[in-house]
């Protein structure tokens, strides 16, 4: 662990360029627990038995935030602005274990900035009937400011084939039950390109879901991941996507939708209304620090980018902080700014010179010079005064062009 | 220099292993040099005489070797045995026949599994031209499958030879080693040749060491050549001082002279291996000899293709590379050649397939270098409508239709050996590429000896592989090349995004060219990576399309879900497409991979039955 207090002094050694803001402000913490395992998730999740691995889960956890936190005393002095629980769903923990989590993380994390982002993921089925209603009333009263409901599709024939546990009707519910709790930052995750789904399905997908009271929308593509039931599917043969030409008009479907709802594309798979921006995404983005706690959770703390072990069992019996890392990855000074170019240009408004020039000390073009000209001749990048972005039509390719912001040497 | 015992002419034997890849060659050679101490068990390798890291790694002999061994007989005599290994491979027929003009005997290694192979056939009859002593010799006997009396009757059939005395052999397992050295003191004749007569060396390698220069190995035929003699290399009509003699023992090992029916190296400080020509002889320049030794000309090459780097700023790092490989490939030619399409690179020469994949293995593995290879091509004989003959090695180069009289292409003369029951299956892909029956042999009741002649350029196309496959691998074959003969050939060209690619331009039978054309812009539909705007694939004779396909322009790469801040994933991702992007080229603003330049070369014959 480099010394924290050194680097918030703003000390010149300090290769990755976090000077002035070198403290994380915007934490992730993973919740692994999930009903059952949908046939395209990828991610760290647990669907065994709440008894004892609930409690054992807080427990490593606990011991993580002290680990990480020790050079504090445990309690991290600078203001947090962005708090996300992920997962897994955060929600299918107990009450008396998320009473819990919360407990931790307000020791852990005391100080809040005016306006702190408190992001929840949750699922349809956690949010309806009246346990669902307790559950969203507890969360607001205990400072939960944005909730992010995967909702995936309201098709029902889809949602079963997915593996998910709810209807489109009761996403529609959760939705406006949220709201009806005093939930106004409210994101719906949705997924296109899925089998057999057609590009009528996704429109009527996408309208059902601006039909809602929500301020924010993230659509992505699905992909297909090896280790997964879809993974083993389509290696089989038995997975029916439907071809790039058609997930990328349904790409083109919801952006102009948004647009016409009011919503800005603000990154390439987000949309938001004026206000509804996901600030801790946005810290993602704009390259920001940030800690990560929990099985696979990943961070990027004082210059290291870290990822912690997956398997909850694993991440549970961890005692030092190696045991909780698989991967501690330092990032020197090209790698951020390779890093804050090819994060960057995933928003819509790029990668401004300013930020640029205050973070690394030198300008986009003198570092990028031929390559910004060369794109620029081939319409890949737009750059004005205000910096560098992709255009509109760009977007759907943009890992073409984001590569060539990496450097040739390495 | 006292170490290295010598004998009497009439103990010396000169001999060589002829033997099909895999047979057991470089195994059996280094189980004679154990057997007779060459080599101790400290310093033993697998396969000594296998130097070429790419040798060992394909278990084939490219550049040869040699190695004196010293046996004590029997009869209680002390000989010098001089093995003189051979390349294995069809390119490299030329060297081998040379090897075996510097010996007096050879042994035929025949795997007991196996049965004569084409290749071994063709390199029996070479020897059996040069009055060579062959000595029969059943390898690996061990094995379940083996059948030593069907292979006795088989060498006895198909060569005339006798087999009643064929040594019965384990390389593997050291079986039969002593009875084979015995043989070759027994049967294999010593050397002829007068030591006092006027010198007459016959080089049959050479290579490039760094501080004595050039190398030759060579047989010395007659008279006696010593260090300090001016030497004279008669085909060149160079003249040098020698500066070194030696054997290979198997190190090198420095000696005074070296005389009739012995086997050696020499130095002299030549500067380039091309002055070293396999097949010439040395004599002294003060008292030269009356005749060259029999048999030499100038290896020539028959296969040509670009080789240009994929990055234009290694063109001098290829340059600096292809001139070192030229210091120990005499047979190696290249000159600089531009490409619309690829830039700048070189045109170059090889004796054959394999010998091209040599080179452009040896230089992206010893060099680092990324290459585009494109078509092999042969040499074209081009009669123009004013009179003029040209050669023409490279298909962009193709005069334009309207002046050709007529065009005349490389035809060789191809011995295939196959199992009967294959035999349709082989005289069908020859009538595919265009080949003229000539005949047909039962060698034995199961072993079909068929003779046709190819054009080269079909070949060169995917001959290889379509044989092993249509034969399930039991076709052996071996060519020589024969003649030229006039042919209906038009040149094909391929336009990408509108704009033709030189290096894919190929030269076709008018007959197949729909064929060709067609299969060539599917392949390369597969091959060219979907980019940012769509690009049309064509082929054409002149300014007629007569092929045409699309690829799609590139739709999505990125829309999928960034998980959590896991940007270590992401950046690999970039890192793998960025590392992808390296190996293509850029024509114009299509990026095209490397495969698409030799895809020329694999696309399926397309029509079976129409083609």
């Amino acid at each position: 662990m480099p010394d924290p207090g050194a680097v918030e002094r703003g000390a010149t050694a300090d290769p990755a360029g976090f000077a002035p803001e070198a403290a994380p402000r915007h934490v992730y913490v993973h919740v692994p627990f999930c009903g059952a395992k949908c046939h395209y998730c990828d991610f760290a999740v647990f669907v065994g038995p709440r008894t004892p691995w609930e409690a054992l889960y807080l427990e490593a956890l606990e011991r993580e935030l002290a680990l990480v936190l020790a050079p504090y005393g445990g309690a991290y002095p600078f203001p947090i602005e962005t708090l996300y629980l992920g997962g897994g769903t955060p929600t299918a923990l107990s009450p008396a274990a998320l009473e819990r989590l919360f407990d931790l993380l307000e020791r852990a994390f005391p100080r809040r900035a005016p306006g702190m982002e408190w992001t929840v993921e949750a699922n349809p089925e956690g949010l309806v009937g009246d346990e669902g209603r307790a559950l969203l009333r507890w969360l607001r009263g205990r400072g939960t400011t944005r909730l992010s409901i995967g909702v995936q599709t309201f098709d029902d024939a889809q949602l079963s084939a997915l593996g998910r546990r709810h209807t489109g009707r009761e996403a529609e519910a959760a939705v406006l039950a949220a709201r009806e709790a005093g939930f106004v930052h409210l994101s719906l995750d949705l997924i296109y390109g899925l089998p057999g789904q057609t590009f009528e399905g996704w429109t009527a997908d996408v309208r059902r879901a601006f039909g809602l009271p929500i301020d924010h929308l993230s659509a992505y593509a699905l992909e297909v991941a090896e280790a997964t039931r879809f993974g083993r599917m389509q290696a089989a043969g038995a997975l029916p996507l439907p071809d790039d030409d058609r997930v990328v008009e349904m790409y083109a479907f919801v952006a102009a939708a948004a647009r016409d709802a009011g919503f800005e594309p603000y990154e390439v798979s987000n949309f938001a209304r004026p206000g509804g921006r996901s600030r801790h995404n946005l810290a993602y983005w704009n390259n920001r620090p940030y800690f990560g706690f929990g099985p696979g959770a990943h961070g990027y703390a004082f210059g290291v980018r870290t990822a912690n072990v997956p398997s909850l069992p694993r991440y549970v019996r961890a005692r030092t902080l190696s045991e909780f890392r698989t991967e501690v990855r330092p990032v020197g000074r090209r790698e951020a700014i390779e890093e804050t170019m090819f994060l960057g240009l995933r928003l819509a408004e790029g990668v401004r010179r300013d930020a640029f020039r205050r973070r690394f000390g030198v300008d986009l073009e003198d570092v990028y010079g031929p390559v910004l000209r060369r794109l620029e001749a081939e319409g890949l990048i737009v750059i004005d005064a205000r910096g560098i972005r992709l255009p509109e039509a760009v977007r759907p390719v943009m890992n073409a062009v984001l590569a060539e912001f990496l450097f040739d040497d390495r | 220099m006292a170490d290295i015992e010598r004998v009497p002419k009439a103990k010396i034997r000169n001999f060589s292993i002829i033997a099909h890849i895999d047979h057991g060659k470089s195994t059996l050679a280094d189980r004679l040099l154990e057997a007779t101490g060459a080599i101790g068990e400290r310093e033993k390798e697998d396969q000594f005489l296998d130097q070429l890291e790419l040798e060992k790694e394909r278990g084939i002999t490219i550049k040869l070797n040699t190695v004196r061994l010293h046996y004590r007989a029997k009869d209680g005599e002390r000989y010098v045995l001089n093995l003189i290994d051979t390349p294995g491979h069809v390119d490299f027929t030329y060297e081998v026949s040379r090897s075996l003009a510097a010996c007096e005997g050879a042994l035929l290694v025949v795997d007991a599994t196996q049965g004569i192979e084409a290749q071994t056939l063709a390199n029996v009859y070479l020897a059996l031209e040069n009055d060579l002593e062959i000595l029969p010799v059943i390898n690996k006997i061990d094995l379940p499958s083996a059948d030593p009396e069907r292979v006795k009757r088989e060498i006895e059939e198909v060569i005339g030879l006798d087999a009643s005395e064929a040594v019965l052999a384990s390389a593997k397992l050291g079986i039969g080693v002593d009875e084979i050295l015995e043989q070759i003191v027994a049967k294999i004749p010593p050397p002829a040749g007068d030591p006092e007569a006027p010198l007459r060396a016959l080089i049959f390698d050479s290579f490039y060491d760094p501080y004595r220069g050039v190398v030759a190995l060579i047989r010395v035929k007659d008279g006696t050549i010593r260090i300090g003699d001016e030497i004279l290399f008669m085909a060149t009509g160079k003249v040098h001082a020698v500066t070194e003699l030696g054997v290979f023992a198997p190190r090198p090992t420095s000696v005074e002279e070296l005389s009739a029916g012995e086997v050696g190296y020499v130095a002299a400080s030549v500067k380039t291996i091309a002055d070293t020509r396999v097949g010439d002889t040395i004599t002294h320049a003060r008292r030269p000899a009356a005749e060259p030794l029999p048999g030499y000309r100038k290896v020539l090459p028959v296969v040509f293709a670009g080789l240009y780097p994929v990055d234009s700023d290694d063109y001098d790092d290829l340059k600096d590379a292809l001139e070192k490989l030229k210091l120990n490939d005499a047979a190696l030619t290249f000159e600089p050649e531009t490409s619309q399409a690829l830039g700048f690179g070189f045109r170059c020469g090889f004796l054959g397939l394999l010998h091209m994949e040599v080179v452009q293995e040896r230089l992206e593995r010893e060099f680092g270098l990324h290459l585009i290879v494109t078509a092999p091509s042969v040499v074209y004989r081009v009669k123009l409508k004013n009179g003029e003959v040209r050669e023409v090695d490279n298909p962009s180069k193709m005069p334009d239709a309207g002046l050709i009289e007529a065009i005349e292409e490389p035809f060789i003369r191809a011995t295939i050996l196959v199992p009967n029951d294959h035999v349709g299956a082989v005289m069908e892909l020859c009538q595919e590429k265009r080949g003229v029956f000539q005949s047909m042999d039962y060698l034995t009741p199961n072993r079909v000896q068929l003779v046709y002649d190819l054009p080269l350029a079909e070949v060169v196309f995917d001959f290889f592989n379509q044989l092993k496959s249509r034969t399930r691998g039991y076709a052996s074959f071996d060519y020589e090349l024969a003649d030229y003969r006039p042919s209906n050939l038009v040149k094909m060209d391929i336009l990408i995004n509108g704009e033709p690619v030189d290096a894919l331009s190929v030269i076709v039978h008018r007959d197949k060219a729909y064929y060709r054309g067609r299969a060539l812009v599917e392949k390369l539909k597969t091959l060219i990576p979907r980019q940012l705007f769509e690009i049309p694939i064509q082929a054409a004779i002149g300014s007629r399309v007569i092929a045409r396909e699309t690829v799609k322009a590139l739709r999505k790469n990125v829309l999928a879900k960034c998980y959590g801040g896991d940007v270590t994933r992401k950046r690999k991702l970039l890192e793998k497409q960025k590392e992808g992007k390296k190996r293509l080229k850029a024509i114009g603003s299509v990026e095209i991979p490397q495969e698409a330049f030799i895809a020329v070369l694999q696309v399926d014959e397309g029509g079976r039955n129409g083609g």
